[in-house]
């Protein structure tokens, strides 16, 4: 299966401005919320923001997927991540693994990162620090939880490609979608997801803030 | 273009700051990507990587003699011995093996006295039998590898990325 095939849209954020997001309570988070302005999702403020999803989750070894369309790639600076993140941290210091989108000033290229989180703590798997976001380009980030081999996609118009790759197998666990934007300059929209869920039902709550990625 | 087997420290990310390690051989990615290098690493004890690259005899002898990163092997098959590694060598490998936190008793136990009696793969294989998961310690602001033990990937994963 090729990256992007079978995606399903998670949201469009299509609706009346909202902050935080919520959507119905299909997002949630413990400490600064994305918001949805102007039918896309953006930062709450100007602080590291993350918002997670709430109905379903990603069993154990199942293949999931998830990209999103830099509507802005935002000012300088910026630092975002897709992340999926182990449920049994949820709310507290996360295990599990992200992709990390590094977007730099001064001249310097960006940078697409996977990181592996284990208690709160990022340790690097692979990275490519040579990288140009472009407004409009699309990001995506895919595991298979089985095998243990985890890729960043690009699609900048000429259709999806892997950026970044690497395998880890340290977790193999039930899964939840967590989205940070660091501010309120970078935003995404169309969020689209793949890989079969489960009805989340034991109620979130938040015990702990989470680690920032920043 | 020479393809050589390092063992390198992780260093504090450059972008995570002191909640985040990244390996060392990342301070070099400018000048593998220069070269259009390849690189691939597994974490093993003590918060080193075992590592792969393909990249110049020039580059890798400025990795090497960076003071986190020893280069183990150049060109060599995982099955190759190292017994053309200099007392010198040896003594230095032994030395990281230590660092990472496996005892006079294990390295013995399993590599002998001799490093250039044993072949590449075991020597990585020995490196790679495991480590800890890290966790944040909010208490004194750094990562610490306290956690339950945890699988490594192995150096038969890493050969056939780097050929």
């Amino acid at each position: 299966m090729a990256f992007g095939d079978s995606s399903v849209l998670l949201s469009s954020f299509t609706g009346s401005d909202e902050n935080p997001l919520s959507e119905g309570g299909d997002w949630t988070s413990d400490s600064n919320d994305l918001q949805r302005l102007s039918n896309a999702i953006t930062g709450g403020s100007a602080n590291p923001c993350h918002s997670w999803w709430v109905p379903d989750y990603w069993p154990a070894s199942t293949y999931i997927s998830v990209y999103a369309t830099w509507t802005t790639v935002g000012g300088h600076a910026e630092e975002n991540e897709q992340r999926f993140a182990t449920l049994a941290t949820q709310g507290g210091a996360a295990d599990g693994y992200e992709a990390f989108y590094s977007f730099r000033n001064g001249g310097n290229n960006d940078r697409a990162r996977i990181y592996r989180l284990d208690a709160g703590a990022f340790t690097l798997l692979n990275s490519d620090d040579t990288l140009t976001f472009t407004d409009g380009d699309k990001y995506g980030f895919e595991m298979n939880p089985t095998t243990g081999a985890m890729a960043i996609y690009a699609d900048t118009g000429g259709g999806w490609s892997s950026i970044v790759s690497t395998t880890d197998t340290t977790y193999d666990e039930d899964w939840f979608l967590d989205l940070f934007i660091q501010n309120t300059s970078s935003v995404w929209d169309d969020v689209y997801q793949t890989g079969a869920v489960a009805i989340q039902t034991t109620p979130v709550v938040a015990v702990m803030p989470p680690p920032r990625g920043y | 273009m020479p393809i050589a087997w390092l063992v390198c420290r992780y260093v504090q990310d450059d972008v995570k700051g002191a909640r985040g390690r990244m390996p060392a051989i990342i301070n070099f990615s400018a000048e593998l990507a220069a070269e259009g290098a390849k690189v691939v690493y597994s974490e093993v004890l003590g918060s080193y990587a075992i590592a792969k690259v393909n990249a110049s005899v020039a580059l890798l002898q400025l990795i090497d003699a960076d003071a986190d990163h020893i280069v183990i092997a150049l060109n060599k098959q995982l099955d190759s011995t190292l017994s053309d590694l200099s007392q010198a060598q040896k003594d230095r490998i032994r030395n990281v093996v230590l660092a990472m936190g496996y005892t006079v008793e294990e390295i013995t136990a399993t590599l002998g006295n001799d490093i250039g009696a044993i072949t590449l793969r075991q020597l990585l294989q020995f490196c790679a039998q495991r480590r800890f998961k890290p966790r944040w310690d909010e208490t004194s602001q750094s990562i610490i590898l306290d956690g339950p033990q945890q699988q490594c990937r192995q150096p038969e994963s890493l050969d056939v990325v780097v050929v």
